[in-house]
C-alpha cells in the first residue's frame, strides 16, 4: 500500500510540470513585452525592468523555463502589483474562504444526491425514478451564475432575508458567536448556489452505479439465500455500489472550483474563485498563472487522496 | 498485432471473402441500425422533448435577422422595463434585450458545435492511433490524457483568453482543443477492445494497410459513447461561453447570453428583468442538449437486452 | 449401435434413498419473460417429477430455456419474468402459491441453487467464509461462532483449506470459487440442489475435480439434485436420469444408460453425436444443423420439426404427447417407436443429414 501510495504522490510531478510549461509558454506567446505582462497592468516602469532582470527574460527560452521553474520550486509565485503582495501571500488569504464554501455545499451534496440517486436507482424503472432523473438533468441545465443571480433576486432584494454579497457585514462582531451567525447569513446564498450545481452529479452517479450493481450475478444469489429484498439492496448492492461513486465524486473538484469561481464573482465572496475574477478584470497575470497552479495542485492532491481511499476500501484493489 | 509472414494464395483469397462478408454484414447492420436508432431514441418522450427545444434555439438562431425587432448593438433608453416597443426591456446601455437574446443564440450554438466538432474531430484520431498502435507510444499517450485531464479547464481557459484575446474563433478553438482528451480516452478504450474483433484481425491478415483499418473498420464501431459524450461537450461548451462572458471574457464584437447576464448582473435591484430571461435562454438550449444527450446514450447502450439466455 | 461418447461408463444407478417419495414435482410449468414487445417463452409446459435423493440431469443447447428453467424452478425470475401457469410442488408445498416471505424461508434451507458464473456470483467485497456464515445465521440464527465452525466444515467437505474462509472471491481460481459456490449451497442443509452449469466455465482439469466432488456429495449426502447442462457427458457421470430440453419443453426423459444407448427423439441422437470422445474411435463431429427456435414465436406443432430429419407433414401440425418408452422414460415424437426399430439405419440418416 505504501508504495502505491507513494507512486501516485510522485505522479504530482509530471502534472505540476506540465502546468508551470503552459503558464511559461503563456507569458511568452502573449502579444507584448512578456515582463509588462509578468508585472501586470499598470506596474511602474522600472519594476518591470527589475522584472525582467531577475527572471532574465532578456536570456535565451530554455535558461528562462529553468530559472521559472526554479522559483517555483522556492514556493515563489511571483508579486502582485496590483495588491502589493506576493502571490502566495494573496491566495493563502483568500483559499480559506474558498474551502468554506466548498465544504458547507458538498458535504451535503454528496449525502443528498447519494440517498437520491440510490433511492431513485431502487425504484428503477418507475415513474418516479424518471422524475428524478429529469429533475437531475434539469439542473445541470442551470448555469451557476444564473442561479446565483436568482437567489440574489428572491431572497436578498424581494425577500430581504439574506444579504446580497461578501462574506462580513462591517457592522457585525468581529468575534464569536456573532461573527459566525454573521457569516452564516451571508454563506447561505451562495452554498445554496453551489449545492443546487453539484446535487445532480452524485444523484446520477450514484443512480447509474447502483442499477449496474443490481443486475449483476451475486445479487441473484443473495436473493436465492433467502434474503429480503431491503438485505439485499442495502447490504450487498450499496456496498458495491458506493465504492465507485466514491471515486467519481473525490475526481469532480475541478467541477467544483469551476462553480466557486462563479459563484464567488457573483456573490462578491473573498475567495480564490473571486481572485481569479479579479485578476482577469486588473489582468493581474501572476495571480492568474498563480491561482491557476494552486487549484490545479489542489485537485491533484484530492484526486489521489481519493485513489488511495478507494484502494483501501475495495478489496480487489492491488498494489502493483 | 502480428501479420503472418507466410500466408499462401487460398488463405489470403478466403481472408478476403471473409473480410468482405464480415464488412457486408457490418454495413447492412449499420444501415438498418441507423434507422433503428432514430426510432428508438424517437419513443423517448424526453428526448423528442429535447429535440424540440434544440429545434426552436436553432430556428430563432437562424432566422435571427427575420425575428429580432431591432438591431441587438442598437441603442435605446436604457433599463426600460419590459413593455411595448420591448418585450423584455433594454439593458444599461440601452440595448433591447429580446433582440440581444435571439441574436446571442448564434454564439452558443457557434459554440456547442464548433467547439465539440473539433474535441471530436481532435480526440478521435489521437485516441485511435495510439490504442490501435499500442506500445510505448500508448503509454506514453495515456500518461498525457491523465495529466490533461486533471487540470481544470475553465481556469486555463480564463487564462488562455485572459493573455492571448477573446476572439471568438480563437475561444471556439480553445475550447476545442481543451476538451478532446475525454473524448480520446473514450475512443482509445474503444479501440482497444475491437481490434481484437474477427473483422480487424482478418483485414490485417489480409494486408490492408493500418490507416484505413483504423478509420475504416476500427473507428466506426466505437465511436457510439464518443458521441454520447460529445452530447456532453456541447452542453460544456454553451455553458462555459456563457461564464466567459458573464465573467467579461467574451468577444466584444458579439452578442452573448452571458454578456446579457454581465451587464445586468448590478442592476439585478433595480432592472431585474435582465437577469432573468438570458438565463431562461442558457437553460432552454443546455435542457435541451442534456434530453438529446440522455436519449442518444440510452439508445446506444447495449444494455438493452433484459433476457436471462 | 456404436458406443456412446461419454468420459466413462454411465453412472451407475443410485443407491437407493432413504425414502423414495417424491420430492418435487413440477406440473406444465410455464414462465415467459417480456424483450421488446414480445414475450420469450423460456419454459413453454414442463413437468417432471424428482423423488428424494435422485439425480436428474437437464441437458439442451444453449437457449433452450434449460437454464430459465432451473431459475424458475426456485422462482428466481428477472425483472421482466412471469410464471403462467403450472405448479412446483415441493415436499407438498407449491412454491408458486407461496408468498415472497413464505418463499424466504424456504429457499437455500430447503433447496439451493450452485450457480453457473461463479466468477461474478460471489459478492466481491465480502469474505467468502463470511458469505457462508451470514447464510447459516439467517436462517439458523445461531452465533457466530458456531456459524464459522459450519463454514470451517462445509469448506473441508469440498476440499477447501480453512486459511481460505478469510480470502476474497478475486482471490480464488476458478475451481476454488465453484467448490466455495458448492460449500454456500450446502450451507444450510437443503433436500434438493440445482446445479446450473456449475462446470463450464473451468478447464478440463477443474472440471473433473469439481465434478467429483459434486458426485461424492450428492452420494454422501443424499441429495436430490437437477444438474443442468450443455454437456450431456458430464451429465451422464453424474445422473440417474436425464431429462433433454428444446425450445422450451422437454422432448425425452429416460434413465441416463438408456438414453445414450438408445435415444428415442431425434434431437437427442443429434446431441449425442455432437460431443467427441477422448477414448472412443474418431468420429465426424455433427453439430445440429439449422438454427436455434426463436422463441417468442416457436415452430408449430413439433418445436423440432424444422431441423429435423425425419419430419413429416404432421410433425408441423400436432405437437407430439410425451409417448412412454422404457423403464419409465418417454419421448415427445410421432415416430418415437419406429426410430427405434430402425436403429442403425436412423443413424446413418442422421449422419448423411450432417
Amino acid at each position: 500500500m505504501r508504495r502505491y501510495a507513494l507512486r501516485r504522490v510522485l505522479q504530482v510531478v509530471p502534472v505540476m510540470l506540465f502546468i508551470a510549461i503552459i503558464n511559461f509558454w503563456l507569458i511568452h506567446a502573449a502579444p507584448g513585452d512578456p515582463a509588462a505582462a509578468l508585472a501586470g497592468d499598470g506596474a511602474p516602469q522600472e519594476f518591470i525592468e527589475a522584472l525582467r532582470k531577475d527572471y532574465g527574460l532578456d536570456r535565451p527560452l530554455l535558461d528562462q523555463l529553468g530559472t521559472y521553474l526554479g522559483t517555483l520550486l522556492k514556493g515563489d509565485l511571483g508579486y502582485s502589483f496590483a495588491y502589493r503582495r506576493s502571490v502566495v501571500d494573496v491566495i493563502v488569504e483568500r483559499l480559506p474562504a474558498t474551502l468554506l464554501l466548498v465544504f458547507a455545499s458538498q458535504i451535503p451534496a454528496i449525502v443528498l444526491g447519494t440517498l437520491l440517486g440510490a433511492f431513485s436507482a431502487r425504484h428503477h424503472p418507475s415513474r418516479i425514478d424518471s422524475v428524478v432523473t429529469a429533475i437531475s438533468l434539469s439542473l445541470y441545465a442551470v448555469p451557476i451564475f444564473w442561479s446565483g443571480l436568482l437567489l440574489i433576486l428572491v431572497f436578498a432584494v424581494w425577500l430581504r432575508w439574506l444579504p446580497a454579497s461578501g462574506m462580513i457585514d462591517l457592522l457585525a462582531p468581529t468575534e464569536g458567536i456573532g461573527r459566525i451567525l454573521d457569516i452564516a447569513r451571508h454563506m447561505a446564498l451562495p452554498v445554496t448556489a453551489l449545492f443546487l450545481y453539484s446535487l445532480p452529479q452524485y444523484v446520477r452517479l450514484t443512480r447509474a452505479s447502483v442499477i449496474e450493481v443490481m443486475r449483476e450475478d451475486f445479487i441473484t444469489t443473495a436473493r436465492a439465500i433467502g434474503y429480503s429484498e431491503n438485505v439485499v439492496f442495502f447490504r450487498h448492492a450499496l456496498r458495491n455500489a458506493l465504492l465507485p461513486a466514491v471515486t467519481v465524486a473525490g475526481l469532480s473538484l475541478s467541477f467544483v472550483f469551476a462553480g466557486a469561481l462563479l459563484t464567488e464573482t457573483v456573490f462578491g465572496w473573498p475567495g480564490m474563485g473571486r481572485l481569479m475574477y479579479e485578476g482577469v478584470l486588473k489582468r493581474d497575470y501572476p495571480v492568474l498563472m498563480g491561482v491557476f497552479l494552486v487549484t490545479s495542485a489542489l485537485v491533484l492532491i484530492v484526486g489521489i487522496l481519493t485513489d488511495l481511499l478507494y484502494a483501501a476500501l475495495d478489496p480487489r484493489v492491488s498494489y502493483e | 498485432m502480428s501479420v503472418p509472414t507466410v500466408v499462401s494464395d487460398e488463405a489470403v483469397a478466403r481472408l478476403d471473402d471473409e473480410h468482405v462478408a464480415a464488412m457486408e454484414g457490418l454495413r447492412r447492420a449499420r444501415a438498418v441500425g441507423v434507422r433503428a436508432f432514430v426510432e428508438r431514441f424517437l419513443a423517448q418522450p424526453f428526448a423528442v422533448a429535447g429535440s424540440i427545444l434544440l429545434g426552436i434555439v436553432a430556428a430563432t438562431a437562424i432566422f435571427a435577422p427575420l425575428i429580432a425587432p431591432y438591431d441587438p448593438f442598437g441603442l435605446y433608453p436604457p433599463l426600460g422595463q419590459p413593455g411595448q416597443g420591448h418585450w423584455l426591456g433594454t439593458d444599461p446601455l440601452g440595448r433591447d434585450v429580446l433582440s440581444m437574446i435571439i441574436w446571442g443564440g448564434r454564439v452558443s450554438l457557434a459554440f456547442a458545435f464548433g467547439a465539440a466538432a473539433l474535441s471530436l474531430a481532435v480526440g478521435v484520431v489521437m485516441g485511435a492511433v495510439p490504442g490501435y498502435v499500442g506500445g510505448i507510444v500508448d503509454d506514453i499517450f495515456s500518461r498525457f490524457l491523465e495529466t490533461f485531464l486533471v487540470i481544470p479547464r475553465l481556469f486555463l481557459i480564463i487564462l488562455i483568453v485572459a493573455l492571448l484575446g477573446s476572439n471568438i474563433v480563437f475561444v471556439i478553438a480553445v475550447m476545442g482543443l481543451t476538451m478532446w482528451p475525454s473524448n480520446a480516452k473514450i475512443m482509445r478504450a474503444q479501440v482497444l477492445s475491437i481490434k481484437k474483433r474477427g473483422y480487424v484481425q482478418a483485414a490485417i491478415a489480409a494486408g490492408v494497410s493500418p490507416l484505413p483499418i483504423i478509420f475504416r473498420h476500427v473507428v466506426p464501431n466505437g465511436l457510439a459513447p464518443v458521441i454520447a459524450n460529445s452530447t456532453l461537450q456541447m452542453a460544456y461548451a454553451v455553458l462555459t461561453e456563457a461564464g466567459l462572458s458573464f465573467l467579461g471574457l467574451g468577444d466584444p464584437n458579439q452578442v452573448s447570453w452571458g454578456q446579457i447576464l454581465n451587464a445586468g448582473q448590478s442592476y439585478v435591484r433595480s432592472a431585474p428583468w435582465i437577469v432573468i430571461s438570458p438565463g431562461l435562454a442558457i437553460m432552454t438550449l443546455l435542457l435541451g442538449l442534456h434530453f438529446v444527450g440522455d436519449g442518444v446514450t440510452r439508445v446506444l447502450n447495449p444494455r438493452l437486452s433484459l433476457g436471462r439466455e | 449401435m456404436k458406443s456412446p461418447p461419454v468420459h466413462g461408463k454411465a453412472a451407475p444407478a443410485a443407491r437407493e434413498p432413504r425414502s423414495g417419495t417424491t420430492l418435487l414435482e413440477v406440473r406444465d410449468l410455464a414462465m415467459h419473460f417480456q424483450v421488446g414487445s414480445g414475450w420469450v417463452r423460456a419454459v413453454d409446459g414442463v413437468s417432471f417429477e424428482l423423488r428424494r435423493g435422485e439425480t436428474m440431469g437437464i441437458v439442451g443447447e444453449s437457449g433452450s430455456g434449460k437454464t430459465s428453467l432451473g431459475y424458475a424452478m426456485l422462482r428466481l425470475l428477472p425483472a421482466n419474468g412471469r410464471i403462467l401457469r403450472g405448479s412446483i410442488v415441493f415436499d407438498g408445498v407449491d412454491l408458486v402459491q407461496l408468498s415472497e416471505p413464505e418463499l424466504r424461508r424456504l429457499r437455500w434451507t430447503r433447496f439451493a441453487m450452485i450457480f453457473q458464473n461463479a466468477m461474478s456470483a460471489l459478492n466481491p467485497v465480502f469474505r467468502v467464509g463470511d458469505q457462508i456464515v451470514d447464510a447459516v445465521r439467517h436462517h439458523t440464527g445461531v452465533s457466530r461462532i458456531a456459524a464459522r465452525e459450519r463454514a470451517a466444515d462445509l469448506f473441508q467437505l469440498v476440499g477447501l483449506s480453512r486459511t481460505r474462509l478469510r480470502g476474497y472471491p478475486h482471490e480464488f481460481s476458478g475451481g476454488m470459487k465453484q467448490r466455495a459456490m458448492i460449500a454456500l449451497a450446502l450451507s444450510c442443509k437443503p433436500d434438493l440442489v440445482i446445479a446450473d452449469e456449475p462446470t463450464t466455465a473451468l478447464d478440463v482439469v477443474a472440471q473433473g475435480q469439481v465434478l467429483r466432488q459434486i458426485k461424492d456429495l450428492q452420494r454422501d449426502l443424499g441429495l436430490a439434485m437437477i444438474f443442468i447442462s450443455h454437456d450431456i457427458s458430464v451429465v451422464a457421470e453424474i445422473c440417474r436420469n436425464v431429462a433433454v430440453m428444446y425450445a422450451g419443453e422437454l422432448v425425452e426423459y429416460a434413465p441416463t444408460e438408456q438414453l445414450l444407448t438408445e435415444p428415442r427423439h431425434p434431437y437427442t441422437m443429434a446431441l449425442l453425436r455432437s460431443f467427441p470422445s477422448v477414448r472412443g474411435p474418431l468420429k465426424t463431429l455433427l453439430s445440429v444443423p439449422g438454427s436455434p427456435p426463436d422463441l417468442v414465436r416457436p415452430p408449430s406443432g413439433c418445436r423440432f420439426h424444422p431441423r429435423c430429419p425425419f419430419a413429416q407433414p404432421i410433425c408441423s401440425e400436432v405437437s407430439p404427447p410425451p409417448i412412454p418408452t422404457v423403464d419409465g422414460g418417454w419421448a415427445r415424437c410421432h415416430f418415437t417407436e419406429e426410430i427405434r426399430r430402425r436403429g442403425s439405419d436412423a443413424i446413418d440418416v442422421l449422419e448423411k443429414v450432417g
